[in-house]
């Protein structure tokens, strides 16, 4: 039952940063999701229609192997996700049972009240933003509030916070990238943070513009991403994530909260939902201990106690 | 008499040029290391093999628009070797059209088996066909319906060959590279470089050239020797390919790609790249050289528009790659610039007249090929009138080659051996052309030739001259000429640039 009331205080977590709490149904996994709770097994037909974002794809892929108990490479022919907005909009206009997302944009909560849903959102593996640089820079620690000055222009100079003389360059994201979104959530919100550092780069028609300069791991750089990402993905042997607040970013200390900047994705089903649906079983599943164990041996760091 | 007081602006220009040039002879400029990687190798120049390629569309049902093209090649002296390649293409195209859909992420919830496809192409093309390598671009591209929906969804599918004309045998990775060389782990790298620096936190995705849409979903971890690849003797590119078999990439239901340029791996590439290949053809079509090229895109956007005039729009659009040698990129800012004799005259055909609309328009180009720059520049200005009875329009062209080496301004003559008659060749097309644009008799081809002896083009496989032949450059009755004549028109033996 601790999973429950944890779920649910995300949830109320992020109905207040998003603001949008009318829309949403703060509601209890409706099927039995006993931690406990051994495998489950779906034909293709009563596997629910499931949607969702990039960054998740790995994890449905699981999920679907593990339900449907197929080889990964047959599971994956089955797992279709059209990136984090589609699948907000599939699932409000019922097209999708249950989505596997990041959290609700305003203009998402927004249409769902529109078509008079409501949307049920249940964190399902824990993320941390994580802030990387030159494995050659000294500095391997910062505090939450020096990289929001970092960020806000105010620290302008690695000194500063224990590093070399050299002036920082910190990077960002493209607006309306999930890392870009996740510093305004989670760091620094957009009408403090500075304009970003910009390169121009060749666009469509072989136009060069100036878009937001991609980080390039210079003996003076700083950027973010999320854990997954960054571990997961790209991480390579001349990049290193710093610490935050003095606690290294890792399994451990994201699934504790120890790590301070951290994040969820999420399992999103309408309110209208029948309790006795497959979807509603299947996210019982993905919460209990084997599900949780199917998503940790994907990459993703479990929700936590 | 504008177009004279142009002309003498133009031999400003190329005076100074000369002069700039001549001032900095001594002081040889060294690409930087983009531009140089192949610095160590004779890489100025492939041969474009000596074949002919035949492709037909067959029509399989014309109700349902199923269709594929048949590619096959002609000109091998070893008829058994040439038959080896057309089967092998056969085959795979075959393969490629009657195969099932291929297993994308996703596929069988977005297409159930009661899905029906509208139609089908397969095609093929040629990439690169240069020193008895030929690389060809299979694809094929379907559109299937979607039961229950309005919508339709094309399916995409990218599945390059590649042969070794001189065995007919198709080509691994590994037979592009030397054979002392761990080319997976340098092949992986600059993989894992582009990721890095283009999806860098990877929920975002980005577009290649292609145009597909490319995600990473998964670590990436290491290329297989049977990847799948082409060549692009055009680009000079290693295209590597992602689709359902890299599963760590959502590609959309299509195919997409990366590129390595083939000067960043010439340090470990197999010498067929530059060596005098065998010959191996029956001298249908003969082998033809053609200058690399090795032209960066531009990375720095020097543009200027002026549109202070409400009826007058003034632009001069400059663009160059920053790893370009300084002296070049100097030469390249020096053209970027408003011809004041030209504003003049369009400030006058416009005047007072609010009727009227102007326009100039000034363009710098560059192009690496072999051991040459070439920086172009072009004019244009117009006026519009109202009804356009009065319009008036002129535009100027010019050229400048440069050897790489010592940035020194190349004339025509430096690009022909010793006592080879190339005016006289030269003149013989300029002839032609006039004579198609009815202009024979008109003007004498051989001064044409002498006046622009420092005002010509190269592209990859010809010599360019843009001649203005117009009596008056802004009164209507300008005329351009570009005249292109291939190396090997000119005889690739009497020529020096390759």
């Amino acid at each position: 039952m601790k999973r429950k009331r944890l779920s649910i205080m995300v949830l109320i977590g992020l109905l207040m940063l998003s603001g949008c709490q009318k829309q949403e149904t703060v509601q209890e996994p409706p099927v039995d999701s006993e931690s406990e709770q051994a495998s489950i097994t779906m034909t293709l037909d009563e596997y629910p229609k499931i949607d969702g974002s990039t960054v998740t794809i790995p994890l449905s892929e699981a999920i679907a192997a593990s339900v449907l108990h197929m080889a990964p490479d047959e599971a994956r022919e089955y797992v279709l996700h059209n990136t984090t907005h589609l699948a907000y909009i599939n699932l409000i206009e019922h097209k999708a049972d249950l989505i596997l997302v990041t959290s609700p944009s305003e203009e998402e909560m927004t249409y769902a009240a529109e078509m008079k849903e409501k949307l049920v959102v249940t964190p399902i593996v824990s993320e941390g933003f994580v802030f990387l640089v030159n494995k050659d820079n000294p500095v391997d620690s910062l505090t939450l509030a020096q990289i929001q000055d970092i960020y806000r222009g105010k620290i302008t100079n690695w000194q500063e916070v224990g590093g070399n003389d050299e002036p920082i360059i910190a990077f960002q994201r493209p607006i309306n990238s999930g890392s870009q979104t996740g510093m305004f959530d989670l760091v620094l919100s957009e009408t403090e943070i500075m304009a970003p550092p910009t390169e121009v780069v060749i666009a469509e028609m072989g136009e060069l513009i100036d878009a937001v300069a991609n980080y390039d791991n210079s003996a003076n750089a700083i950027g973010y991403s999320y854990y997954y990402y960054a571990t997961d993905m790209w991480l390579n042997d001349d990049v290193k994530l710093l610490a935050v607040d003095g606690v290294f970013p890792n399994t451990e200390t994201i699934k504790s909260g120890e790590y301070p900047i951290r994040t969820a994705y999420y399992a999103v089903t309408l309110e209208s939902l029948a309790k006795d649906s497959k979807a509603n079983e299947l996210l019982a599943w993905i919460l209990s201990d084997e599900g949780q164990r199917v998503a940790q041996a994907s990459g993703y760091v479990p929700i936590g106690n | 008499m504008i177009y004279m007081k142009y002309h003498f602006s133009l031999l400003g220009i190329v005076i100074l040029l000369l002069m700039t040039a001549g001032c900095h002879n001594t002081d040889v400029d060294t690409p930087k290391a983009a531009l140089s990687a192949s610095a160590e190798k004779p890489w100025n120049t492939i041969v474009l093999n000596g074949i002919e390629l035949i492709d037909e569309e067959i029509f399989v049902d014309k109700n349902h628009d199923y269709r594929y093209q048949i590619l096959q090649i002609a000109g091998l002296r070893d008829k058994k070797i040439e038959t080896k390649v057309n089967n092998a293409i056969k085959a795979h195209t075959d393969a490629l059209y009657e195969g099932p859909i291929p297993n994308y992420r996703g596929i069988k919830r977005l297409l159930p088996e009661t899905s029906v496809r509208i139609n089908e192409y397969v095609s093929v093309y040629d990439s690169a066909n240069f020193n008895n390598f030929l690389s060809l671009i299979v694809t094929r591209s379907c559109y299937y319906n979607i039961p229950d929906s309005e919508y339709g969804q094309g399916i995409y599918q990218t599945k390059p060959l590649n042969f070794n004309l001189e065995t007919g045998e198709q080509l691994a990775l590994a037979d592009l590279f030397r054979d002392d060389v761990d080319y997976l782990t340098v092949l992986n790298n600059k993989v894992k470089e582009q990721l890095a620096r283009k999806n860098p936190v990877g929920e975002t995705g980005f577009d290649y050239v292609s145009g597909v849409y490319m995600e990473q979903v998964a670590p990436f971890q290491t290329l297989s020797e049977n990847h799948s690849f082409s060549l692009d003797h055009y680009q000079m590119v290693l295209k590597l390919y992602f689709d359902e078999t890299t599963p760590e990439f959502e590609t959309n239901f299509s195919t997409a790609s990366i590129e390595i340029s083939l000067f960043e791996l010439a340090d470990i590439l197999s010498p067929q790249f530059w060596e005098t290949p065998k010959d191996i053809y029956d001298g249908v079509i003969p082998p033809t050289k053609q200058l690399v090229n090795r032209t960066p895109s531009p990375n720095v956007d020097l543009s200027e528009i002026d549109t202070s005039k409400e009826n007058i729009y003034f632009g001069i659009y400059c663009q160059y790659n920053d790893q370009l040698p300084e002296k070049v990129i100097a030469k390249i800012k020096e053209q970027a610039r408003l011809d004041e004799e030209l504003k003049t005259v369009l400030l006058a055909a416009i005047g007072e007249d609010t009727n009227k609309n102007g326009i100039y328009e000034s363009g710098v180009h560059y192009q690496v090929l072999g051991r040459f720059y070439i920086i172009s520049r072009s004019e244009y200005l117009r006026v519009y009138s109202d009804g356009g009875e009065d319009d008036k329009w002129a535009s100027f062209y010019d050229n400048v080659v440069y050897e790489s080496d010592t940035l020194l301004p190349v004339n025509l003559k430096d690009c022909f051996v010793s006592g080879f008659d190339y005016q006289s060749k030269i003149a013989e097309v300029i002839e032609n052309q006039l004579e198609e644009n009815g202009l024979a008799g008109v003007y004498n081809p051989m001064d044409i030739v002498k006046e622009y002896e420092n005002n010509f083009s190269l592209s990859t496989q010809g010599l360019g001259l843009d001649i203005l032949v117009g009596e008056d450059s802004f009164n209507l009755n300008q005329v351009y000429l570009n005249i292109w004549i291939p190396y090997r028109e000119l005889g690739e033996e009497n020529m020096t640039i390759f």
